[in-house]
């Protein structure tokens, strides 16, 4: 217990140093920054223009008025920055270091090579953009609904905000794994990828069976759905306990994939 | 004994593409797999505190056997122990002892400082703050970058990039370190200034030092032994300077001539293998060598006379041109 | 024909780089499919939960038949090429294309058509097959005449899109990585085109703003030609904009790149 206590310590330190030495790093490429920006405000623009298509109709959909469906796509904007500013970037990554054969000095080190290998890298420019357009279309949805300001309704959607991100981590680490077998896979990234963009809109538009796939099956409703749905107190009791369990599930399974990925890794022989 | 390596072998899957446009539509449907042994039964041990040079071709299984040493590749079959360790079992009290250095592939962060970098390794060696600065002093005097510290990686010369990369893998004062042609591409001045680093801190810390190379003086200047790998075999382990004496059949006399004297001169002493104005090389058979002399100086105009072994590199390309035509060494 | 051949052989070498990656080629097409499900499960809400049985000015089938028709012409006059230009830019590799009679952007346009045409042909499949499919369950029709000028207009506005992101491309010549903004103008491009949602959607003055620019006769124009929203003189004068478009981009294009030409000289590259 203290031995994982000072373990923890150590790769959280570490990871500061990896979020400064990111943001150094990007800053000495201003150009590339401002791109970065720009690309992810198109990307914003395009989840805006839901937004846009929302309010315009005007409707109730399933019991969700507009400022609802607002809270959702929110909370996805924001979660899109975690995932996009974390997760994809060392993602992508991840596959060229594979192919490469870029993970050798990685696994010669004495941290958590799947630690080092996907959070290493950070991307400020994706992440606060859409983490900050995120959060004023909550914040905004939120006074609109009048949603009770309380540590209980803050709390717990903050809380299952965290848990969206330990299950999007998992979720689509998992095919990226897969590049320890196959050479060639963009498209599975692609593919995964646009797999994200399913909670543009909260899971109350599509019909029951996918619903429940996406919940339980492939658990990508999971990530941005439940915490809007808990702060609007809509959280059936078996998803309030899926929500629990969940993350733990897919971390066990991404560190079964991730070893068994590893032992075939290649090294790219030169 | 730091390294015991029995009958190690690895072997890599690939598939074979063929050009043109009918090959790439016959690829859709069906693709042809094809094995590589790398490394093929390779048996050796270290001692500790020793310095040992890996020579060989490209793709002779050099950095194959590293790799498996440090515990990136998991071999095909065979056994390892390293610093007491199965390698690829990659276990933290193993890592924590070890370092690898490869030429072509940094560890440096390209965009910052390398003393950035450093810091970063500092952190994952959980290498005290104090320790870390008196190392960090050595090794900067050593290797005399101390002012290079505070400059972007990408701004620096090749040679003073891998002055940094050397750093960052010494930096938790490693008892073991790995070198892969780790002055591969540098300028001469470059790869002297590395050599005597390596040579002085195989001395002073008594860390044993594993280096692969292409590059024969590398191996020639700093390693009492070496093992010669050629298509994943070991054709020779020892000192370098006898691999000749495995082809002990023949001596390299080098003459200095007054007057010029005709190819056919020459060639009644033995083969002549240069002729260029006043210099000439003959290489004769080692049992004659002393008889030959003898007539060389009586019958040509000799100003300076010469006899030496086969270059090394001589002796190590016919040692590979045996083993492929399938001879069994003596 | 020598100097054709230069070209077919750039047409074949994108042809076959096409199919080398044909899986992920494959896969990219179901990717597409994510945001046409998306949609068509959002307006199937609306619609539900609408007193109106017309929206925007489209049926609940029109609007459907448009998300699909939209995800897919956005796939058919989709560049991609902007990046291989930035990289010849970077790594010096188009210096090779200012001493050689191959001009680069016969090469680019080439190489681009060999690229593309796999994946274009397979896609008109599919919207072959969506439009039987619309047809018989939906009884929705579709024109002989529409579908001839919507293949005209498809083409040009391939060609315009292409124009498009040539113009785009020479940014390369300013700025080293401009990556990301091709990303954010493409996305732009394709939102302003009418590659997600109708533009009716946005408003009557979005419209008319769309209406002089060249981003609409690359999705939503074609489209509408298509179901026969756009006939007669309404479709000639689009034609005439789409035309006049290719003119001015591919002006604008020739301006942009002597410009960056000499910029490329001046810089050494």
């Amino acid at each position: 217990m203290r031995n994982l206590l000072r373990e923890l310590k150590k790769h959280f330190l570490i990871y500061i140093l990896f979020v400064k030495n990111s943001i150094m790093a990007q800053m000495e490429y201003r150009f590339n920054f401002i791109g970065n920006l720009a690309m992810e405000s198109g990307y914003l623009l395009v989840k805006l223009s839901y937004v846009m298509v929302v309010y315009r109709s005007n409707v109730t959909i399933n019991g969700l008025t507009p400022d609802a469906i607002l809270l959702f796509i929110g909370t996805f904007v924001a979660l899109t920055g975690v995932y996009a500013g974390m997760f994809m970037i060392n993602m992508y990554g991840l596959r060229n270091k594979i192919k490469d054969g870029d993970l050798d000095i990685i696994l010669t080190k004495p941290v958590s090579v799947q630690f080092m290998a996907t959070l290493r890298q950070v991307d400020l420019g994706l992440f606060s953009v859409d983490v900050i357009a995120g959060a004023v279309m909550v914040i905004i949805a939120w006074n609109r609904l009048g949603i009770p300001v309380t540590f209980l309704t803050i709390g717990g959607y903050l809380g299952f905000i965290a848990l969206s991100c330990v299950v999007s981590y998992c979720l689509f680490l998992l095919p990226q794994i897969l590049s320890f077998w196959l050479m060639n896979t963009s498209a599975i990234a692609e593919i995964t990828d646009s797999f994200w963009d399913f909670n543009n809109m909260p899971m109350d538009i599509y019909t029951n069976w996918i619903k429940q796939i996406g919940v339980f099956v492939l658990p990508i409703f999971v990530i941005t759905n439940f915490p809007p749905m808990f702060a609007l107190g809509k959280m059936p009791p078996a998803y309030m306990a899926w929500a629990l369990v969940l993350p733990f599930i897919l971390l066990a399974v991404v560190r079964a994939a991730w070893s068994k990925g590893l032992r075939s890794y290649s090294s790219a022989s030169s | 004994m730091i390294i015991q390596v029995e009958h190690l072998s690895k072997s890599f899957d690939y598939y074979k593409k063929e050009l043109g446009l009918k090959n790439s539509i016959k690829n859709l449907f069906h693709r042809e797999k094809l094995t590589k042994a790398a490394v093929r039964e390779i048996s050796f041990e270290i001692a500790e505190g020793e310095m040992i040079g890996f020579l060989g071709p490209n793709g002779a299984g050099k950095t194959t056997t590293l790799k498996m040493l440090s515990g990136i590749l998991h071999p095909t079959s065979g056994q390892a122990h390293v610093l007491g360790y199965v390698p690829w079992e990659r276990k933290k009290a193993f890592k924590m002892q070890f370092a690898i250095v490869m030429g072509q592939k940094a560890q440096l962060w390209w965009d910052l400082p390398a003393n950035e970098s450093l810091y970063l390794n500092k952190c994952i060696y959980e290498v005290e703050d104090k320790a870390y600065q008196s190392t960090l002093a050595e090794l900067t005097e050593l290797l005399d970058v101390k002012d290079l510290l505070n400059v972007q990686v990408r701004r620096l010369s090749l040679g003073e990039r891998m002055k940094m990369e050397l750093i960052a893998a010494l930096i938790h004062r490693p008892k073991l370190i790995f070198l892969d042609e780790p002055t591969i591409g540098l300028d001469i001045l470059s790869q002297k200034k590395i050599r005597e680093f390596l040579k002085y801190y195989n001395q002073q810390r008594h860390a044993t030092i594993v280096l692969t190379s292409h590059y024969m003086a590398d191996v020639e200047n700093l390693c009492k032994r070496a093992i010669i790998i050629n298509q994943g075999q070991i054709v020779f382990e020892g000192d370098l300077h006898r691999v000749n004496d495995l082809f002990a059949q023949s001596k390299i006399i080098k003459l200095q001539l007054s007057n010029t004297v005709t190819h056919a001169d020459l060639a009644a002493f033995g083969e002549v293998r240069e002729l260029t104005g006043l210099n000439a090389t003959l290489q004769v058979p080692r049992t004659q060598v002393k008889e030959i002399s003898k007539a060389i100086l009586d019958q040509l105009p000799v100003i300076d006379f010469n006899i030496e072994d086969v270059p090394v590199e001589e002796g190590i390309a016919l040692l590979f041109q045996r083993r492929e035509a399938g001879h069994a060494l003596a | 024909m020598r100097w054709l051949k230069k070209y077919t052989q750039s047409f074949l070498l994108g042809f076959e780089t096409a199919l080398e990656y044909r899986a992920n080629f494959l896969l990219s097409l179901v990717s597409a499919a994510y945001p046409i499900f998306i949609q068509t499960f959002l307006w199937t809400a609306i619609y539900n939960a609408s007193s109106e049985g017309d929206l925007y000015g489209y049926t609940f089938r029109q609007m459907i038949a448009y998300t699909f028709m939209a995800g897919l012409i956005t796939r058919i006059v989709r560049s991609g090429f902007e990046y291989e230009i930035m990289n010849d830019v970077k790594s010096g590799k188009y210096s090779k294309f200012m001493v050689q009679p191959v001009g680069y952007f016969a090469y680019r346009l080439a190489s681009f058509f060999g690229n593309k045409l796999p994946g274009q042909l397979m896609i008109l499949g599919i919207l072959v097959v969506l439009l039987a499919g619309l047809s018989v369950f939906w009884g929705l029709t579709f024109q002989l005449a529409s579908i001839l000028a919507f293949l005209v207009t498809l083409l040009l506005a391939v060609m315009l899109n292409f124009l498009i992101f040539y113009c785009v491309s020479a940014i390369s010549f300013w700025i080293i990585e401009v990556g990301f903004l091709f990303e954010a103008i493409r996305i732009i491009t394709v939102l302003l085109s009418g590659g997600i949602f109708p533009l009716e959607v946005f408003g009557e003055r979005f419209v008319q703003v769309m209406n002089i620019l060249p981003f609409k006769y690359t999705v939503n124009y074609p489209i509408n030609v298509l179901t026969g929203k756009i006939t007669g003189a309404e479709l000639f004068q689009g034609l005439g904009i789409q035309c006049l478009w290719i003119g001015l981009t591919y002006i604008l294009a020739n301006l942009l790149w002597r410009v960056g030409n000499r910029r490329y000289v001046a810089v050494g590259g």
